[in-house]
């Protein structure tokens, strides 16, 4: 498996471009990092991958197949998994719900998933807390509720955007570790970061400056 | 199953889990909602109840009531035949009799007068139901003059009788109502032959009873109730009525809460989107929880608006009720339409950066 962007351009306001040319391959079973000061395009550049936005120009592709119009990438965004700088959980629901909704484009519902539900919370730490509300987790908590979310997707991808920008050191570590170890040779995780040590824990590092990437 | 099915009920039972999640917020969504379409459907059964009561008050007043004379009086049988037409609702004759006076109220004198059966029903806009004996039948200002009831015997001249039937005719003929009558069959001649029609068949009253006694020296045929009392038109009123059009400001202000509702949820339609829901599939969740608030408080409005009727001491018919929940129901289908466009606008398409807002 391989996501795949080539001569990626974007712009919001004409003649200022955040992303220029940006060409690169993001394989299975790599853990790629793209650092860069706030406002270089990291998560416009993660959105443009991660299929919730459109390029101006360029093409993204998935194992080879470019996905161009909206029901393609509607398609293809179920095989991707997103992780937020702040955690975005239906905070009134349960944690076991909120892991559930990582099969929902799978059209999977929480009785079909208990398993894999059960087994993802296990990995992150969260066995206890499947009846909690998400709402009265901490921050690390609730990222790590995200990872769980994500693995039950089984997704191919995992899009990771300033995963760890609201924890403290250990969070961030505990986080981090969960983030790079789980998902194994099964899906590419993109992670964009402020965190030099999250950085470096990746197989590979990208800095995104003046709209180009460049090998750290 | 299908996969489609199978997703269906995915999105069906999630969409149920946040509308029950929500706890407070759902609730004051589904208050508000009832509180629109209750409103909608009062205003609608308030008018449609006050036109019905105007029409009653026209019809008990004698707004179908047609009165035919001749100069030298018109044949009873005639007059009674009337009856059988399908457009008239019942026909009958009087004719004015002697002055009397009882010899148990000397100085007290009454105009008495003959009537055929369906007259007094005519004049009375009751039904006054069969007799089955000869007697007088007072005027209620007669029998409250001579504090006579049913079953008195009355001594007119050298003949005495019973009063079998006491009957208000205050409504349509007020002097009729301190006359004395006896029932009499349809043979001979009648003063007069009063005949009341449908709502629907009144506009052919006049033509009919001219029809019906042509030939007549000097037939005269007019209104009971002048028109000055006509100048409104119950029919056109419940045609025309503005409230029945509630379903379209009712709708938009439905759709202004979901949009609401929408945006104040982006972040939440913005995760679904992560994770993987399509467009379709969002508008499902969405409009699957608007359903059922929608469907909840539309069956709640009519209730809120049907017990405050009978509160008010209103009596309902089905029809009325029925006219109540489509009015009502419209707003409710124009609000559901236009979820679908709702989403796609209110959801955007900077999915990343809504949920990186914090």
């Amino acid at each position: 498996m391989s996501l795949e962007l080539t001569r990626v351009a974007h712009w919001y306001r004409p003649g200022q471009e955040l992303l220029r040319n940006i060409s690169i391959v993001f394989r299975a079973g790599t853990t790629t990092a793209i650092s860069g000061p706030s406002g270089s395009g990291k998560t416009t550049l993660l959105s443009i991958a991660g299929l919730l936005q459109v390029a101006r120009e360029g093409l993204v592709s998935l194992d080879g197949q470019a996905i161009t119009g909206r029901r393609q990438a509607e398609l293809a965004r179920a095989k991707i998994s997103w992780i937020f700088q702040s955690a975005n959980v239906l905070g009134r629901r349960s944690v076991f719900d909120n892991v559930a909704l990582g099969g929902f484009a799978r059209g999977a519902d929480r009785r079909m998933l208990r398993n894999d539900i059960g087994a993802s919370l296990e990995r992150v730490g969260l066995s206890e807390f499947g009846e909690r509300r998400a709402a009265t987790l901490s921050g690390g908590e609730l990222q790590r509720l995200s990872i769980a979310r994500a693995l039950v997707g089984r997704p191919l991808v995992v899009l990771a955007d300033e995963p760890t920008g609201q924890l403290d050191r250990a969070n961030t570590e505990l986080v981090a570790s969960l983030l790079i170890g789980s998902f194994g040779n099964e899906a590419a995780v993109i992670v964009a970061t402020h965190d030099e040590r999250v950085a470096a824990a990746c197989t590979h590092h990208f800095r995104l400056i003046d709209g180009a990437l460049h090998s750290a | 199953m299908s996969g489609g099915e199978w997703r269906l009920r995915v999105i069906v039972n999630d969409a149920s889990r946040n509308f029950v999640a929500r706890g407070a917020a759902s609730l004051a969504w589904l208050v508000l909602t009832s509180l629109v379409l209750g409103t909608i459907a009062l205003a609608e059964l308030e008018a449609v109840d006050r036109i019905r009561r105007f029409e009653a008050e026209r019809v008990a007043a004698g707004a179908y009531v047609f009165v035919a004379r001749s100069n030298d009086g018109l044949l009873a049988g005639r007059c009674d035949s009337l009856r059988s037409v399908d457009a008239v609702r019942e026909a009958g004759g009087i004719s004015e009799g002697a002055i009397v006076n009882l010899r148990s109220a000397p100085g007290l004198y009454f105009q008495s007068g003959y009537v055929t059966p369906g007259a007094l029903n005519v004049m009375s806009g009751t039904d006054v139901g069969p007799l089955t004996h000869r007697g007088w039948v007072l005027g209620a200002a007669s029998a409250m003059e001579l504090r006579a009831a049913p079953g008195w015997i009355i001594d007119v001249g050298a003949d005495r009788e019973q009063v079998i039937r006491v009957v208000s005719f205050e409504r349509r003929n007020v002097a009729i109502n301190r006359w004395m009558l006896q029932v009499v069959g349809p043979i001979g001649l009648v003063d007069e032959c009063w005949a009341e029609f449908d709502r629907a068949t009144e506009g052919v009253g006049p033509l009919l009873l001219a029809a019906w006694f042509v030939g007549e020296p000097g037939l005269e045929v007019k209104r009971l109730v002048s028109a000055g009392t006509l100048s409104r038109d119950p029919r056109e009123e419940l045609l025309n009525r503005p409230q029945q059009h509630g379903w379209i400001p009712g709708g938009m202000g439905l759709a202004s809460v979901a949009w609401f509702v929408i945006l104040s949820r982006r972040r939440e339609t913005a995760l679904y989107t992560a994770v993987g829901l399509s467009r379709p599939g969002l508008v499902m969740l969405v409009g699957v929880e608007f359903l059922l608030v929608v469907g909840v408080a539309w069956v709640a409005g009519i209730l809120i608006a049907t017990g405050v009727m009978y509160a008010s001491g209103a009596t309902l018919s089905g029809d009325q009720v029925l006219m109540g929940a489509v009015t009502s129901g419209s707003a409710a289908l124009l609000a559901s339409i236009s979820i679908p466009i709702l989403v796609v606008v209110g959801s955007g398409s900077a999915i990343a950066q809504a949920l990186k807002e914090t």
